[in-house]
């Protein structure tokens, strides 16, 4: 996959708040040049909410560029949407509006949602131990580069949006159709074949929702799409919605959260829990970065749209929502090899006044001294040292 | 590769911090996560019994060239009177702090067993000592 979050440079003033806030120590700045190692990145939004001077972006596609490439365009809309509008009319002029961008149609992927919410209810009471789901793409980012021992614990469904699109192509077979999924956050971006080259995706383009919004807003009048959400679908996005008191699931969000209880989760000390719904952000999708509104009003907003959304709920088969998910592990070196590794860093560590400043581009010594034994960059780039 | 960690007799407050440390040295080393998940488990059973029950005591880490875990625990004392009583899955002493705490649920030593490669306990009333290797 391409790199994710870019970094442009003109105004960059090496702050170093980008590397100092990263939750994977990816980000490191060697010659005054940021780096995001995209094999640590979880694609969380952190570094681009701290920047300062706002130069750490994802690019996603442009379509005036991109709607002639195919016969036909659908464009799939996030439920978290809902979260940014005051009425479910509103939702419908503002769908209409999306599809006067120059789409043929306008999807939503609620009633998939809904189904693989009851699932993933229903599925983990049944089987034994405790159960994550799998639709936030940066938990599961989280979970495979951080705690891959509970990689297996992922229930194995594919991702809403992206079993829509599958669904969307095998309904217009024979057609040349482009599929365009609308996302409100970095996480879900990432999905798409174009601009991060995920090739197995049924998703085409990626476009954040704010890059699309003055145009939706210009569009946009009494004219409404005939669009129907399920309301499973819709709590299954906000965090406070997600689950039941009386049943054993729990909801968790943000990452550190997240981190605190994938670490007792690996020691087996939770014991009476089922299944946990993780979101990376607060309250869930609808704190989706790329989302206008914010999510302390934008629950609200959704607990009073529920009543109206009455569409049906998706009937799916296992072939529709399975996914065998693999770790992305890569050429290991053997043990002894890693253990030499290991006990240079750490011999390097010694010598570091290990403060962790940052001052030296790296998050903290220990990145340093993994930089330094990797060759990038030498020990006088320690500035507390050399004085 | 070795480590030694000291752990002290009901210091709730910093219970499982040697494991956490294990765990992410092991983490760092990208030991294959199956074999990883039955040490944490092991290891932080094992951990936590040193400071609910023992008088303290210390754990000991080594790692060889094979990638072979092996982990001790020493400690100095009260002992286990019938190992094969403690080892019984529900069977527990554990003190009504520790229960408060949430632990005392009587499966860490049969936890222990079934997440080692090779499991061994030697006691008296001087010390217990447990020896595991995972592989
Ligand atoms: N290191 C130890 N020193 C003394 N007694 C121990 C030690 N480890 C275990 N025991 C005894 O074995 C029993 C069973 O241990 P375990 O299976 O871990 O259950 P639990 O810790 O929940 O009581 C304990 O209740 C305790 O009586
Ligand atoms: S946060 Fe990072 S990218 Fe942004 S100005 Fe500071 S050093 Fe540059
Ligand atoms: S997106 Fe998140 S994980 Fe990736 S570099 Fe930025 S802060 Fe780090
Ligand atoms: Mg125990």
């Amino acid at each position: 996959m391409k790199p994710v979050v870019s970094w442009l440079e003109k105004k960059c003033y090496n702050c170093i708040k980008c590397l100092k806030s990263c939750p994977t120590d990816a980000i490191s700045i060697v010659n005054h040049e940021v780096n995001i190692d995209e094999s640590q990145c979880i694609h969380c939004d952190v570094c681009m909410k701290e920047c300062p001077s706002r130069v750490l972006k994802v690019q996603g596609a442009h379509i005036s560029e991109t709607l002639h490439e195919h016969e036909y365009n659908v464009v799939l809309i996030p439920t978290s949407l809902l979260s940014d509008l005051k009425s479910f009319e509103e939702f419908q002029e503002i769908c209409q509006a999306i599809l006067k961008l120059g789409f043929d149609e306008v999807e939503q992927y609620s009633d998939i949602e809904g189904f693989l919410y009851k699932k993933a209810i229903e599925e983990s009471q049944q089987k034994e131990g405790i159960w994550l789901t799998s639709f936030c793409p940066t938990i599961n980012e989280l979970i495979e580069k951080k705690y891959p021992t509970l990689f297996d614990r992922l229930l194995p469904y594919d991702y809403p949006v992206e079993i829509a699109a599958k669904k969307i192509r095998e309904r217009l077979k024979g057609k040349d159709v482009g599929i365009y999924s609308l996302c409100e956050c970095v996480g879900k971006m990432t999905l798409a074949k174009e601009p991060f080259g995920n090739k197995t995706s049924h998703i085409d383009y990626a476009l954040s929702i704010s890059h699309v919004f003055p145009k939706i807003n210009k569009l946009k009048n009494q004219e409404k799409a005939s669009i129907q959400m399920n309301k499973y679908g819709v709590k299954s996005n906000v965090e406070d919605l997600f689950g039941n008191r009386s049943l054993s699931v729990i909801r968790v969000e943000g990452l550190n959260q997240s981190k605190s209880l994938l670490d007792l989760i690996e020691f087996d000390r939770i014991q009476h829990v089922d299944l946990v719904a993780m979101y990376a952000c607060y309250q869930g999708c609808i704190g989706g970065y790329y989302l206008w509104s914010n999510p302390f009003e934008g629950c609200y907003n959704i607990e009073s749209l529920i009543d109206e959304c009455v569409g049906e709920i998706a009937c799916l088969d296992e072939d529709d929502y399975f996914i065998n998910r693999q770790m992305n592990r890569q050429e290991m070196k053997s043990m002894k090899e890693r253990m030499v590794w290991f006990d240079k860093v750490n011999e390097i560590l010694e010598t570091l006044p290990q403060y962790d400043c940052g001052a030296c581009g790296f998050a903290n010594c220990r990145s340093l001294a993994q930089g330094i034994v990797n060759g990038k960059v030498d020990i006088q780039s320690c500035r507390v040292k050399k004085r | 590769m070795k480590k030694v960690y000291t752990v002290l007799k009901d210091n709730y407050e910093d219970a499982g911090q040697a494991s956490r440390d294990i765990k992410m040295t092991l983490k760092m080393l990208e030991i294959n996560p199956k074999v990883l998940k039955r040490i944490s488990i092991a290891c932080y059973e094992a951990e936590i019994n040193l400071v609910i029950h023992s008088n303290g005591g210390t754990i000991t880490f080594e790692l060889d060239d094979d990638g072979i875990v092996k982990l001790s625990f020493d400690d100095t004392g009260p002992g286990i009177e019938n190992i094969e009583l403690a080892m019984t899955p529900g069977y527990s002493t554990a003190s009504k702090e520790a229960r408060e705490f949430g632990f005392g649920a009587g499966m860490g030593l049969d936890n222990m067993k079934n997440c080692a490669s090779t499991f061994d306990i030697q006691s008296s009333k001087d010390g217990t000592h447990l020896r595991m290797t995972f592989q």
